[in-house]
């Protein structure tokens, strides 16, 4: 996918769906699995009226790998991201395994240009939706878009939706471009855990202006203030979903990691945390097996084929958790 | 002359009400006609009546005021001016005149109309389903395609500026100029990015070129050299393209001190020695240099990494 090119099409209904994809070298097909998921949960009937817009991201981040040294840096993370694990009370193998792919989470933060390039690949695609939206003859106020993205997608898609309601040239703030999101659904978010391993002693140093980034700062609901000063949300409904053996969601053999796991404090209007139990996952019986399968899964290449035991895996999230999806396109 | 000419563009300028809504420094303006104005103003004065009959706060009658004034501004803007005469433009200043001045007002003003309906009357229609008002704020809702239209342009611009400092077919950083740009260059304007103007056309040059190439004896012989210096992209969709034109113009150059060992040779370490100090300029792929005070001697090389992260 040219990333100069974001994906346009018409709309047969106010319906839009913006996928966001996790760590992965992912190319066109590799979503096939979950929108086939998407499909089964949704039904035909409606499925087939909502445009849906698949993003690629990866190729921007190979332009930064290919032009930049990153390996002391990214080598820097994954070792605070071990350290920090091993300091929970957990095996050695888990730790090593979830910090390498912590690490391909992470490295766009060292580079500015990296995280402003990425940001605006995401902020173009949403332009061109509210665009198509348009051309489809829907107005604005009537457009219902919806971004469902899952792992390191979850930090961009926190980036952006932050990004759309502060920058004024990206004309997308809810009041003033009357721009709002219908729906924001975030599966095994590591927005939290990407915060306190980016501020953390080791790592901070390398972070430039952090205050650049919406998950550097306390976590919010992104909006702007209306005429009467009212804040008037983005997101009219967000959910963010974890699994309990998920840790890229914060969770770790059924256990809570505090530093891990995305909430908002205080709680805002229109953000619901839900904890998928993944009581069907081996792990509380098995807690090795967890090593494996997350060292076959979170690093690199493999990210789009996920198997569906995988307590991380994107189209597991959507078939276990139906309501969910359903209840952004009732 | 250059004042006639000022002139005559202030005349053409204060001729024609339609204008082009200010952008920011790096964005995309956006066309917008008298026509299109008038026309939304006309249909808006009618969906205020309407939230009128909504919201009777103190905070609303001060915001619809402020709309007032502002629609009205707008309504005089679409209005065509009288032509100054030309000794009267030539004593203007252009600073508080012209294209500019008028987009600048117009943006501040569409601000206002923007977000007035944007915060009383949009959390109606998006919840009920009122084709009278959807026609309505449909001038409204075109005035902001356009501008969605221009951000995005803006958005794959900054894209197109970043893919030709980063992307395939750069200049790839060693680890020396990688620590230079993390660590210092990317906070400095010029070299490191903004959110409204995408990356900074600037990099640093730290690199040992081991293999520019030059004549002694009448046969050819290596030199290595310290390159210290900065490069330049250039973003124009014109340059870069490669080909023929891309010789003309390339997709970046670069400039800076050179420094060369006391012998000639490939690999030489360039401290060695009495050291050799001159410049380098590189034209695209195509690098030239010239070190020695008493005996210059001229280098050529292409742009290359030799060893992947290393020079």
């Amino acid at each position: 996918m040219d990333p100069l090119k974001p994906l346009s099409q018409h709309w047969s209904s106010p319906r839009a769906l913006m996928l966001v994809h996790g760590v992965g070298d992912y190319h066109p097909g590799d979503y096939d699995d979950l929108l086939q998921s998407l499909a089964e949960v949704l039904g035909p009937e409606l499925w087939h009226s909502i445009a849906v817009y698949p993003v690629f991201y990866d190729g921007i981040n190979d332009w930064f790998v290919e032009k930049t040294q990153l390996k002391a840096g990214v080598q820097a993370i994954s070792k605070a991201v071990s350290d920090r694990l091993g300091a929970s009370g957990n095996s050695g193998g888990i730790a090593d395994a979830f910090s390498e792919g912590a690490a391909d989470v992470l490295w766009p933060a060292l580079v500015r240009d990296a995280r402003l390039a990425i940001r605006d690949n995401l902020i173009a695609q949403i332009q061109q939706v509210v665009i198509d939206g348009r051309a489809s003859g829907i107005p604005r106020w009537h457009q219902q878009i919806t971004i469902i993205c899952h792992s390191l997608g979850c930090i961009h898609t926190y980036e952006a939706i932050h990004a759309a309601a502060e920058v004024p040239d990206y004309k997308l703030r809810p009041v003033t471009d009357w721009v709002r999101f219908a729906n924001v659904v975030m599966f095994a978010s590591p927005v939290q855990l990407y915060q306190s391993v980016a501020l953390s002693a080791p790592v901070r140093p390398f972070i430039p202006d952090p205050d650049e980034m919406a998950t550097l700062r306390p976590l919010s609901m992104p909006g702007q203030p209306d005429m009467s000063q009212r804040f008037v949300r983005s997101v009219r409904n967000w959910i963010s979903v974890t699994g309990a053996y998920d840790p890229v969601g914060g969770y770790l053999l059924g256990k809570q990691l505090g530093w891990a796991y995305m909430d908002i404090q205080p709680r805002p209007e229109g953000f619901t945390p839900i904890i998928d139990p993944q009581t069907d996952l081996p792990f509380a019986k098995a807690p090795d097996e967890l090593t494996r399968v997350l060292k076959s899964s979170l690093v690199g290449a493999s990210g789009p084929k996920i198997p569906l035991q995988n307590p991380h895996s994107w189209t597991r999230y959507v078939s276990k958790n139906p309501d969910v999806v359903r209840q952004c396109f009732a | 002359m250059l004042r006639l000419i000022r002139a005559a563009s202030i005349l053409l300028l204060l001729g024609s009400p339609a204008s082009a809504l200010a952008a920011s420094p790096c964005g995309q303006s956006v066309g917008v006609t008298a026509e299109q104005l008038s026309g939304m103003v006309d249909s808006l004065r009618q969906v205020e009546a309407f939230a009128d009959s909504l919201v009777h706060d103190q905070a609303y009658v001060r915001s619809r005021g402020t709309l007032d004034r502002s629609l009205e501004r707008i309504q005089r803007l679409t209005r065509p001016l009288p032509r100054p005469g030309l000794s009267t433009v030539l004593r203007w200043n252009t600073s508080n005149v012209g294209e500019g001045f008028a987009a600048s007002a117009l943006d501040s003003d569409l601000f206002v109309v923007q977000t007035f309906f944007g915060s009383y009357v949009q959390p109606y229609v998006s919840e009920h389903q009122d084709t009278r008002l959807d026609a309505l704020l449909d001038p409204l809702d075109r005035l902001m395609d356009g501008q969605t239209r221009a951000a995005l342009a803006s958005s794959i611009d900054r894209l197109r500026h970043y893919q030709r400092k980063f992307g395939k077919g750069s200049v790839p950083l060693n680890w020396a100029e990688t620590a230079l740009y993390l660590g210092v260059f990317q906070h400095v304007p010029g070299f490191g990015p903004s959110a409204a103007c995408g990356p900074g056309p600037w990099e640093p040059v730290a690199a040992y070129s081991p293999v520019y190439a030059t004549i002694r004896n009448k046969s050819l012989v290596g030199v290595s050299v310290l390159e210290l210096g900065a490069r330049r992209y250039f973003f124009s969709e014109k340059w870069g393209t490669g080909g023929v034109s891309g010789l003309l113009r390339p997709a970046y150059a670069s400039l800076g001190a050179a420094m060369a060992s006391e012998h000639d040779g490939a690999l030489e370490n360039p401290f060695k020695g009495v050291e050799r100090w001159g410049g380098f300029l590189a034209w695209g792929d195509i690098k030239l240099a010239v070190v020695g005070a008493h005996h210059p001697k001229l280098l050529v090389s292409k742009q290359l990494q030799y060893v992947k992260t290393f020079f």
